[in-house]
């Protein structure tokens, strides 16, 4: 079973959104890291400031022998990236909701309540 | 296989039992990791580790003159192979371009006889055991077939037995434990299995995937259970079952080929870039041309380009700084101008995850500095270098 706290929100690509005054911090979930396993590189795709679409991709996480491109859940402006994961990918393996990978200014901050919550995500990952 | 039901090999409830994480590989339901790629690659390099590789083929050729017949559609010149010694050989179309590779050992009547085989209808005085790769098992059926010589048969025992490998520098000694020191054969030599405690009948090559001391082992499906077991956990040394997915950065960090990555046939649906013939993979083993085989017009125009300081060779790339890695399909560029593609890459484990790749390059050095496009936003710089990597 992976770690799932009810406090945030999911999508189907496995990314969890934690809200923060309007603002999305963004990460991958624990099932997503256990699957990946060693995480190796996170690698950006986007700059701080740039504008974003609903499901584009601004990021992506490779594994030994994987490269999996992270989705930006909801349309808004990329504030901030995470650049310390660059020397310590490992992070998000050791502490997946620990590690935030971007915060996103979001453009419509309630369409949050279209993202799966935690019991949405439990079940579609089969737990 | 399209569309089918995935194959389970023989230790597929082993697998379970032992926490593998099962995908489909080629058709086959096979562990890509147990704990992780990275744990179990490096315990591979300082203790040893388990394969399954049941999902490899088993041929066996037999017949007057077998090794002289092989000599002429292989690369390698099996005819100057021993029995008791094993080789490795491309098989080429006749335009030269790669369809498989294949290790290979020589036995004689005597050792297949004491290898289990008692009921060996050939009168064949020498036999080649040979290891297609899975997806190509029933190509080189067909190929071989397609140059077969009057009095040479082909047995494919791919369904009934099953193959392990345990590769590491204390291979030996878990072999020596296990299945007594009598089994502890020479690398690349072979041998049938000799009478141990567990009641094991087989063949056992001092041969593997990973660029280590290690040994191939042939059962019958029956008896695999029994010697994986017996390994993890009576063999000790800090065995570990492994994955596939650490099988293949094991087999990259040695500059191995891997068959349907590194080369494919265009009638297998090989792109351009893995159409290939041996010299152009520049692996330093596998091809003499002191004989006449398929294919040899092509592998000998390209060594003559070699001689004359050009053509294509299949090269390292070791990146010099961190960053994502190199991977299938991304560009290799030197001073702006594509002088190759990658065919395989990723991090190395055993160079604390620096950056590795192997591409087909052409107009370049070692020792030169390239560039590596691995994203529209970043270029990876690069040294080519002669693998092995380590």
């Amino acid at each position: 079973m992976s770690d799932i706290p009810d406090s945030l929100r999911y999508t189907a690509e496995h990314e969890w959104i934690r809200m923060d005054e309007g603002v999305a911090v963004v990460g991958i979930t624990d099932h997503a890291q256990d699957a990946l396993t060693d995480i190796v590189w996170i690698e950006f795709l986007a700059d701080e400031g740039d504008t974003v679409e609903e499901n584009g991709t601004f990021a992506s996480v490779e594994s030994v022998k994987s490269v999996s491109d992270i989705y930006v859940p909801l349309a808004g402006t990329i504030v901030a990236l995470n650049h310390d994961l660059q020397d310590a990918p490992e992070a998000i393996n050791e502490d997946a909701y620990g590690s935030w990978i971007a915060k996103i200014e979001l453009a419509d901050v309630g369409a949050v309540d279209g993202l799966l919550d935690a019991a949405g995500y439990a079940a579609l990952i089969g737990e | 296989m399209s569309g089918g039901d995935l194959v389970r090999t023989t230790l597929y409830d082993a697998h379970v039992e032992r926490g593998g994480n099962l995908v489909d590989f080629h058709g086959f339901e096979l562990p890509i990791w147990y704990t992780s790629m990275m744990d179990e690659h490096l315990n591979t390099r300082e203790n040893a580790g388990l394969f399954d590789v049941s999902h490899m083929g088993f041929f066996r050729f037999s017949g007057e003159n077998v090794r002289e017949w092989l000599d002429g559609v292989g690369t390698q010149k099996a005819s100057l192979i021993k029995p008791g010694r094993c080789a490795y050989s491309h098989f080429l179309d006749d335009n030269g371009i790669i369809i498989d590779d294949m290790i290979f050992s020589v036995a004689s009547r005597q050792d297949i006889l004491d290898s289990g085989c008692t009921d060996w209808e050939s009168s064949s005085e020498i036999a080649i055991l040979g290891v297609p790769n899975a997806s190509m098992i029933d190509h080189m059926w067909n190929h071989f077939h397609a140059h077969i010589d009057e009095g040479i048969t082909i047995e494919n025992l791919s369904d009934d037995t099953s193959i392990l490998a345990l590769q590491g520098p204390k291979s030996p000694a878990i072999i020596e434990t296990v299945l007594g020191s009598d089994n502890v054969v020479r690398h690349f030599h072979g041998q049938a299995i000799v009478e141990n405690s567990l009641g094991v009948t087989g063949w056992i090559q001092g041969t593997g995937y990973t660029g280590e001391r290690g040994f191939e082992i042939f059962v019958p499906n029956s008896q695999v259970r029994t010697l994986w077991d017996a390994l993890l956990d009576e063999g000790g040394h800090g065995i570990c079952p492994v994955g596939l997915g650490a099988r293949d950065t094991l087999r990259m960090e040695k500059g191995f080929l891997l068959s349907g990555q590194d080369f494919c046939h265009p009638d297998l649906g090989g792109s351009e870039n893995l159409a290939r013939d041996s010299a152009e993979t520049f692996v330093p083993f596998g091809l003499n041309l002191d004989h006449d085989f398929i294919g040899k017009a092509r592998v000998e125009a390209t060594k003559a380009q070699h001689l004359d300081g050009g053509g294509i060779k299949w090269l390292g790339l070791k990146v010099t700084g961190k960053g994502p890695f190199p991977r299938m399909g991304h560009t290799v560029l030197k001073d702006g101008v594509q002088i190759g593609t990658i065919t395989s890459g990723g991090p190395s484990p055993s160079l604390g995850m620096v950056g590795i790749g192997l591409a087909y390059l052409e107009g370049v050095e070692v020792g030169e500095e390239v560039e590596i496009a691995v994203n529209p936003r970043r270029n990876l710089s690069a040294v080519v270098v002669r693998p092995p990597f380590i």
